[in-house]
């Protein structure tokens, strides 16, 4: 388990990727629903233009896909390479077809998109697995294992590459130019979160014409700081990429990108829960870190022996 | 964990292994934000739009009673304020109108559309609406040094009595 080699070509100790499977199912699991309280399909989105997708709001059918999306998890979790190429399908397609729906009412989240195309490039990865395979196994092996984690974290780094894309193209280059007008973003945040609940215990956001953030007057009173703040947000979210050169590259952009969704969350009351999930599991990747400070520390014992012994 | 393998003969598989192992990793990243630009909004793809651009104006709304106290909207209807704002575009731009334009026709029967369906969610919720409510629309802009909120009444809309 080298660190300095590019991700696609690093190997995966098979514990780290049983853990990377089952904290990734955990993830999965909280992303689908209980019930669906809305079965509209008045906007459509994606495949709703085509697809009736309002029968996973009928509560008996909900139910059996949950149970069905138990047992993919578990198959998926195991680890074996038919299991995973029923499991992936399933969990695409149950993922698909609710986030489809709820996105299909006329206001569209981002908060699941990013599970459903991890969901999507590892069905891809196992299902043509067979193709691009040396050789059969029933179990997933070094080879399965590193591409499910790499095209994990090319969507996930994609996805941050692609927000960054859109908005330089939204203003021609200038969006952190703009950055001090995300203050008027956060009293409106700051508002809607209010009229949410008109505050629910613990909240402390304000009505129309109320206090105004603190961060919104600082970034508005101080505009250069502001576009340097927005610059660096957007430096990261584009070239949140080099991520796949390596271990410590991402870690370095996981620990960051978890930092900016810990300030917008902060400052703006916006989470992105999933997308801090995901680059916990495959960009951070503690349990990698753990196998190779329990490596080192053993090695390192075993080299004191040796000399111990050698002296004695 | 077992690895009994049974060898894949032929060149092709060990062609592709090749392709997938040297093209695969270089063009998966500018493919997939190829991909997620020109689909933009289309799940489970996008081109994550928020806060593409933030203009000097912007706005939020709520809803109120009669007398303009504000509802918990997310509490009765199951409907946050940002979503309720997201519908409100979406209605707006199905009849060829902008929140940018000046109030018209088109804002206050989106406006009575959209409390309505709003009525509808919130009484399945058994956390039903007032007789009478309305869409609040605030305008935020940054005007001499300090914010400004500009309060205006989109539509109203009268429904059974709870």
């Amino acid at each position: 388990m080298k660190s300095a080699r590019p991700f696609h070509f690093q190997d995966h100790h098979f514990l780290e990727l049983l853990l990377a499977r089952l904290a990734f199912a955990v993830v999965v699991w909280i992303s689908l629903p209980a019930e669906i309280a809305e079965s509209l399909q008045s906007h459509p989105n994606g495949l709703a233009h085509w697809i009736d997708f309002r029968w996973i709001a009928d509560p008996d059918i909900l139910r059996s896909m949950r149970w069905g999306a138990l047992l993919a998890l578990g198959l998926y979790v195991l680890g074996s390479r038919p299991g995973m190429m029923l499991a992936l399908p399933f969990l695409f397609f149950f993922s698909l077809a609710d986030r489809t729906l709820a996105n299909s009412h006329g206001n569209i989240h981002h908060g699941y998109q990013i599970v459903t195309m991890v969901l999507l490039a590892q069905t891809l990865v196992v299902l043509l697995s067979p193709l691009v395979a040396r050789a059969w196994t029933w179990w997933a092996d070094h080879r399965l294992g590193r591409q499910l984690m790499f095209y994990s974290a090319v969507v996930i780094t994609g996805c941050y590459a692609t927000s960054a894309v859109t908005k330089l193209d939204a203003t021609d280059g200038k969006w952190a130019w703009q950055g001090p007008n995300i203050g008027i973003q956060l009293v409106k945040t700051d508002r809607q979160n209010y009229y949410n609940h008109l505050n629910r215990e613990g909240e402390n956001f304000a009505p129309a014409g109320g206090t105004i953030p603190a961060a919104a007057n600082g970034l508005m009173e101080h505009p250069m700081l502001a576009r340097a703040a927005m610059a660096c947000g957007l430096l990261l979210e584009l070239f949140a990429f080099l991520a796949l050169a390596g271990r410590f590259p991402a870690l370095l952009i996981g620990i960051s990108l978890i930092a900016m969704h810990r300030g917008i969350e902060h400052w703006m009351g916006l989470t992105f829960e999933f997308n801090e999930y995901l680059v916990l599991i495959f960009l951070i990747n503690l349990p990698y870190w753990f196998i190779r400070a329990k490596s080192a520390i053993e090695s390192k014992s075993a080299k004191s022996l040796g000399s111990r012994s050698e002296q004695g | 964990m077992g690895q009994a393998e049974t060898p894949v003969s032929g060149s092709r598989p060990r062609k592709a292994i090749a392709i997938f192992l040297l093209v695969g990793p270089i063009l998966a990243l500018p493919l997939f934000v190829t991909l997620t630009q020109s689909l933009e909004e289309s799940y489970p793809f996008s081109h994550f739009p928020m806060y593409k651009d933030p203009s000097p104006t912007e706005f939020y709304l709520f809803v109120a009673d009669e007398t303009g106290e504000p509802l918990p909207i997310a509490h009765m209807a199951g409907v946050s304020a940002a979503k309720v704002k997201k519908r409100w575009k979406s209605r707006l731009t199905e009849v060829g109108a902008d929140w940018k334009d000046e109030p018209s026709e088109a804002f206050e029967q989106t406006g009575r559309e959209l409390l309505a369906s709003l009525r509808e969610l919130a009484a399945a919720r058994k956390r039903p609406f007032p007789e009478t409510v309305q869409l609040v629309r605030a305008d935020i802009s940054y005007l001499d040094d300090q914010f400004r909120e500009d309060l205006y009444v989109v539509a109203t809309e009268k429904g059974a009595a709870p």
